[in-house]
Formats: C-alpha cells, structure tokens, sequence
C-alpha cells in the first residue's frame, strides 16, 4: 500500500469527515411545507426516507400534517419507465386528499432513467384537472439549486396579473419575501425576521411557507418589493422582476439570530490581529461579517459557503468550497484564528486549534 | 389548505379473513398506491431513518467501515449516526466516508475507477486498520448494473484489505433478494470454515443483541451450549471468525434464513427458526420443539409462570378499562401480538400494519376472536386523516399508534436490545402496567 496523507488526497467527491449535506431533493421539498399541496418524491423510498426522516417537517409543528408521498418505484417501474402507473396512483390520491396543487419532485432514479418531467407535468394536470409543478431534483446537487428551483417553479405557475390587468399594480409598505426555508432559518428567525421587518416600516409581510398556504404566493404580485435572505430565493426573484417589474433586494439582518449575537461577542476581545473564517450561506455570512468589521476594524474576515453563491454579493477572496479536501486544505494554510460556522465542519479540521463559534446551518448538521 | 375531512381507509379482521391471503385489498398493497410518509411510515420507506438499515446493518461486523458510493441524498441521514460508541467502542458517525457522485459519473461510470484509491485514503486516514471496507452502493448503480464484486475485488487488491459490496438498492425491496435479506448474507459471508464445536452455536436475525435477561441463554446452556454468539456481541474479528464453529444457527428473523441456508451449504452449519410470540403457550410449545431437536428437556415452568403472572397482574388491574392500539413499529408481529392480546382477554380495537400472506394464519383467528378489530395501514394517504378522538383507543402499543394517539398511554417498544420468549411477554407487561400506574 503507497503511503498517503488523507488531507493531500485528491480524489473527486471523496468526503472522509464529513457527511452529505442536504441535497436538491430536500431543499425542493422544504419550500412546499406549508403550502397545501400534495408532494411526491419519484423515489424507491431511501430519498423520501431521508428528505421526511431528517430533513423532514415535523420539527416546524405545523398545523396540518405535510401530505408527502413516495412514488414506491420498484426496479421495473424504473427499467419499463411505467410513468402510467405513476399518474395512475396519483390521480388516486389527489381524490383522497384534494389538495390544491401537486408538486412532484426527481431523484436520482428519475434522472437516471431520464424522465421528462415536462411531459410529466402536462400529463398529470390533465389526469388530476389539478395545478402541477414539477422539480427536477436528482439528489446529486446541493439543497440550495433544490429550493431555488422549487420557488422558481411556484412563482412561475401562480404569480399572476390580476383578471383583465395590464400590468401589476403594487400595494404601498407591502413586502415579499422569497427564500425562507428550514434549510436555513429557524422557526424562530422566521418569526424575528418577520417582526424585524413590520417593526422596520412594512405593514404587510408576505413569506410563503408555515401553513400559509397557497395563496401567499400568489400574493407576491402586488407586493411593492420582494426581499431575498438567502441566495436560493434570487431565481424567483430575478424572473418576477423580470416578468413583473417587481423589484428586489437581498439582505440578511443580524438581529434575527440572537444566539449568534451572544456567542460571538468572545470574538469582540481585543487580542492579536484576527483572521476570522465565516461559513454559512452567502448573505446570512455577508452580514456577520459587516457587523464583526464594524466591531473589529483591524480583523481579516473571510467569508465561505459550500454553497451557491450571488456574484454581486461576494468580495474578492470570498471561498466557494467544492470539496471537504479542498476546505481542509485551505482552512489549514490559512492560519485562521477564528472560525464561524456549523460545528460539524469540525470533523473535517481534526487539526484546527483556533476558536470556533457554533453558528448552525441545518442544511449542514440538520441541527439548529 | 388540504381537506382534511376525509377517513383513513381501514377494514375489519372479519372483512379481511374473509377475503382471504389471495385477495388481499388494493389499499393495503404498496405496488398501486404512493407511499405515505408520516412519522408512522417512515421504518418501511427507509429502514435506516431510525433503526437498522443497511448502513448500520453493514457496520455490525466488527472493525468494519463503510464507504458509501452515491449521490448526496442516499447518505443525508448519516449526520444523525454520531451515536455513543458501541460496546466495542466504535461510533458509527465514525466509520463513514463517502464518494459522492455527480451527473458526469452517473453518465460516464467513471466513479468506479475512483473507488481503490478512495479506500486507500479512507483507511490511511482512520487512527487503526479496519477489518474490512464495506462499499454501499446505491439505487443508481443498481440501475447501471454496476458489477460491484469486480470494483470490491480489485479496491481489496489495491490496498490489501478485504473489501465487500453492500446492496442499498431500495429499488429491489420487494424482489427475492431485497436489500435487508443481501446485507444479512453479506455479514456472514466473510466467515472462514473452522472444526466444529458441539458446545457451541449462533443467534442470527438482529443487528443488536438479544435482551440478557431473555431465557433462551440459560435455556440453551441448560442444553451444554458454552458459547452462544450473535454477530453484535463480538468484541473483534476473531470472536466474529470463530462463529463459523457452530455446531447449529437460531434464526429469529426470517431476513435471516437466506443467510442460515448459505452457512448450512458453506460451513455445515444446520439452523432452526423460532419466532417472536407473546402468547406463552405457543413460546412453550416452541421451546418444546426446540429442546427435542436438541435432544433435551427444557424447563421452563419458572419462566412460563412469571410471564403469565405479569398477564394476571395487567388484566387484573387495567384489563377491563384497556383498549389497545397495536402497531408495526415494534419488536413483534402486530398481527400475532394482537391475537395474544385478544385471547388472554384484552381488547384490541385498531391494528397499524401491512398484512403479508403469512400473517392469516392470525388473522382467521382474530377474525374469530376479536371480528370488528380494524386494520389501519401506514402506508396510506388516508392517515394524514386518522384523528384521535374518533377512535376508542386508550392504550398505544408501538411508535406507529403512539403516533396516532398522542394523548393515550403507551408502550413504543421498539427498543434495539431484542425482547425474546418469556422475557419479552414479562417484561412488555410490566412496562404496560408501570404505563398505567404512571398515568394514574
């Protein structure tokens, strides 16, 4: 056996340390809790297992239960490509259930397999005479691409100018806000940010999710401005502007996590120079930083994510890490004293000795 | 918001004997409806998600790691794997690596030639050597039609380890061979034969071990058994080799018997299957069975008699106020739990469950017994409607009813150390009654 330093390795994909991060599938999955649809994973079982069993609803408390099903393929629905009998079950259970849309979500066998999912969509709003949204998630890629793709999905099928209307007509102080996931907030920053924004002038805030139905989205047309606290909602954002001339603005405010507030005042100690690692999604890390420079002028802090990231919201220097080798590699060149971010990523730095401040991101741990 | 004035599908005992095993309802099948996933369903959709899958199955051998080879999403709930460690020491978050896939390897296969130089880094990077490096694979490659002996044979050749495939193939759960029944077999097959010992034999069936205070121990030595393994109590790779010197396998888990009939071809080692019953004279008319294949004679009056005096103290004290919901999600058939249940004069009025072929047997005589007993399945969408206060149920037996009964007393019993025989009846008893004494 040739002698090898695991934090040298080089092969693609490899993670020794650290577990998958919440992928396409679940991210798609969470942007429908709440919304009164039926959701149906085009799984075998393992994918609804872990998107309903880890990342799943029923931390949130909501006050119906999510109708989430599992389409059961076996090997030979997926060898025959048996999409009849899929349409089939469902239309059995949208009598069961009526709800009032269907969003039928991929994983990796329906993209194996080369579903069309279009196709799918046509077919089964014809069977079901039901609102269909189709999300091809393949669990390959990241949480975040999951729920962009979802919201944009959403927004494109029910954002609508009203009856008769030329042109949307906005309703003054009234705010949308796109982005809000379990993936990234907790119930209770949902709640702070909600408060943050009515106390900060907006009389009306609309964020879909959480039992409001389906209707908040279809509200989102006369909102004035729609906010974008985390990058997986610009997608949506960028195609109502674009549609709609609805304008946006991202942003996350600080004061929402007051956990995060507490813990890094220990990094408000002035000591020898800081270089502070910060790794969460883009804009929630964005605003730590700006208010830790405010705090620490003479601090080097970078920001990184495992994420997708907004171009017009990094700065030079900012990371976007691929791979655990490649996070190991540069946390460990670059002499950090500091690190922010989910305490899992600890695993991957066995060798780190600096401080770290816990900042949970559930797409990470699952833990808040 | 979903209607939610709708009824869960549910059918009597009575209405189901009567349709018989071959007529078994659409409702109660999984091949023609979507799979409902609530807290209840969650044990069938994904074995793993809480419990024993077969990544956790897989990292029942001793020294083990596993390297799972897949998109992301097949290995999302490993996160939660940072148990304590094991009685051997070992933590399960621990012994993961993964090799995750992208869209090019999926097209290209190009993963596998990845695969011996990410085990290699794998056990470079683990404080000791491993025994072995588990390779998990994943719907996908069960659809490639990946030939993962090949890959695990040259990623062994490559770093001079043994290197075995594990099937997660969830697609093929309702074939001859599902994934449970693939990773049961892989466990045993890296056995090497070894001399017989007539004092010696093997539990097989649970990824956990059996309860201590079961009596099958002291029963069995009582029949000269000296040593009495089970796959999750050895400490290290030679306890685990040397269960190739049993002289007879007890399978307690029908997953199991595939694996028992490849040791009887491979090492001579012939099995008996017992069951897990709660009735304690079908538990003594097994054990008698048992002890005349042994060629002894088993005393078990002592246990019969305590297993039937916690019977006598339950129904004495809570019998005639008790209605029981029984579940799937417990250490027991819901079907056969429920018939033991009905004839020692209790009450069930709903079971959770998916009935298969086999269950009739219990379900005639539930039929008979208890004929307005109504079957509810997990499985269906219809449960999303199930609500408590329409139900007379008092009394949760299994995660799946507490579920659904939020407000009765319950019993989740689905601990992982595995109740058994005479223990089992005692001991699921006594925690009924501490359950009602609590609630009082």
């Amino acid at each position: 056996m040739t002698e090898t330093n695991p934090s040298k390795h080089n092969t693609k994909g490899l993670r020794l340390y650290l577990p998958p991060f919440a992928p396409d599938t679940s991210g798609a999955v969470s942007v429908f809790y709440g919304l009164g649809g039926l959701t149906i994973i085009v799984d075998a079982g393992g994918c609804a297992g872990n998107i309903c069993g880890f990342d799943g609803p029923d931390r949130l408390g909501l006050e119906h239960p999510e109708l989430i099903v599992s389409a059961g393929l076996r090997d030979m629905d997926a060898i025959m490509g048996r999409d009849d009998k899929l349409i089939l079950k469902l239309t059995k259970a949208v009598q069961q259930a009526r709800p009032s849309f269907v969003a039928i979500i991929g994983s990796p066998v329906p993209s194996v397999i080369g579903t069309d999912f279009q196709a799918l969509e046509k077919i089964a709003e014809k069977a079901t005479e039901l609102p269909v949204i189709t999300v091809e998630a393949d669990g390959i890629r990241s949480y975040d691409e999951g729920v962009a793709r979802a919201y944009y999905a959403l927004v494109k099928k029910f954002v609508k100018l009203l009856p008769g209307a030329k042109e949307r007509i906005p309703r003054p102080h009234k705010l949308g806000v796109l982005g809000v996931t379990q993936m990234d907030f907790t119930i209770d920053e949902r709640k702070s940010l909600n408060e943050s924004l009515l106390s900060h002038g907006w009389k009306t805030v609309v964020m879909p999710g959480l039992d409001t139905g389906r209707v908040s989205i279809q509200e989102l047309i006369s909102c004035e401005r729609i906010m974008v606290p985390a990058p997986a909602g610009l997608a949506a954002a960028k195609y109502l502007e674009k549609k709609y001339g609805l304008p946006y603005f991202t942003g996350y405010p600080m004061g929402i996590n007051h956990d995060l507030l507490r813990d890094v005042q220990l990094l408000l100690v002035p000591t020898t120079p800081l270089k502070i690692l910060i790794v969460q999604q883009q804009y929630a890390a964005n605003a730590l930083r700006t208010f830790l420079q405010g705090q620490l002028p003479n601090a080097t802090i970078v920001c990184g994510t495992f994420f997708h990231t907004d171009p017009g919201g990094s700065v030079q220097g900012d990371q976007r890490f691929h791979e655990e080798a490649e996070f190991r590699r540069y946390v460990m060149d670059g002499e950090f004293n500091a690190i922010v971010g989910d305490k899992l990523l600890k695993r991957a730095l066995p060798e780190y000795d600096g401080f770290w401040v816990d900042y949970p991101h559930f797409a990470i741990s699952g833990k808040k | 918001m979903a209607n939610l004035e709708r009824t869960p599908y549910s059918i009597t005992m009575k209405e189901l004997a009567s349709l018989g095993r071959e007529h078994i309802p659409e409702e109660l099948r999984t091949d023609n409806q979507l799979i409902y996933n609530s807290p209840a369903a969650l044990d069938f959709n994904s074995p793993g998600a809480q419990g024993f899958g077969v990544k956790r199955a897989g990292l029942a051998l001793p020294g083990s790691i596993m390297l799972l080879i897949s998109p992301a999403c097949c290995g999302r709930n490993t996160a939660a794997l940072s148990s304590p460690p094991d009685i051997r020491g070992e933590v399960y978050g621990e012994r993961f690596a993964y090799l995750q896939l992208d869209e090019n390897d999926i097209v290209t296969g190009r993963h596998l030639s990845r695969i011996p130089a990410a085990v290699e880094a794998f056990i470079q990077s683990r404080p000791k050597p491993p025994t072995v490096v588990l390779l998990c694979l994943t719907c996908v490659d069960a659809l490639l039609g990946t030939d993962m002996e090949r890959v695990a044979r040259k990623a062994s050749e490559y770093c001079g380890l043994p290197v075995r495939p594990c099937y997660m193939y969830a697609l093929t759960r309702d074939s001859i061979r599902p994934p449970m029944v693939a990773v049961r077999q892989m466990l045993y097959s890296l056995l090497e034969p070894l001399p017989k010992n007539p004092r010696a034999c093997n539990i097989l069936g649970f990824f956990s071990p059996l309860s201590k205070s079961s009596e099958l121990y002291p029963l069995l030595e009582s029949a000269g058994m000296e040593q009495v393994r089970e796959i999750s109590c050895c400490r290290n790779w030679q306890d685990y080799l040397q269960m190739a010197e049993a002289n007879f396998n007890l399978v307690l888990n029908p997953e199991s018997i595939p694996a028992a009939q490849e040791m009887a071809q491979q090492h001579s080692i012939p099995f008996v299957e017992l069951k897990r019953l709660y009735e304690p004279d079908k538990i003594a008319s097994q054990y008698r069975g048992l002890s005349r294949i042994l060629q002894t004679d088993f005393d078990i009056s002592k246990y019969h008699h305590e297993a039937q005096t916690s019977i006598e103290q339950f129904a004495e004290h809570f019998g005639k106020q008790t209605v029981f919901g029984v579940g799937s999600r417990l250490n027991g058939n819901a079907f056969e739990l429920s018939l033991a249940l009905v004839r020692m004069g209790l009450k069930v009025s709903e079971i959770y469950a998916l009935p298969q072929p086999a269950d009739f047997f219990y379900i005639k005589s539930l039929a008979k017994l208890s004929p307005e007993t109504k079957l509810f399945t997990n499985l269906s969408l219809s449960m999303a409607f199930y609500r408590e206060e329409d139900s007379p149920v008092n009394f949760a037996l299994g995660a799946d009813a507490a579920y659904y009964h939020p407000h009765a007393r319950k019993v989740l019993w689905n601990e992982e150390t595995q109740p058994f025989g005479y223990q089992a009846v005692k001991e699921i008893f006594n925690q009924m009654e501490a359950a009602c004494h609590d609630r009082n």
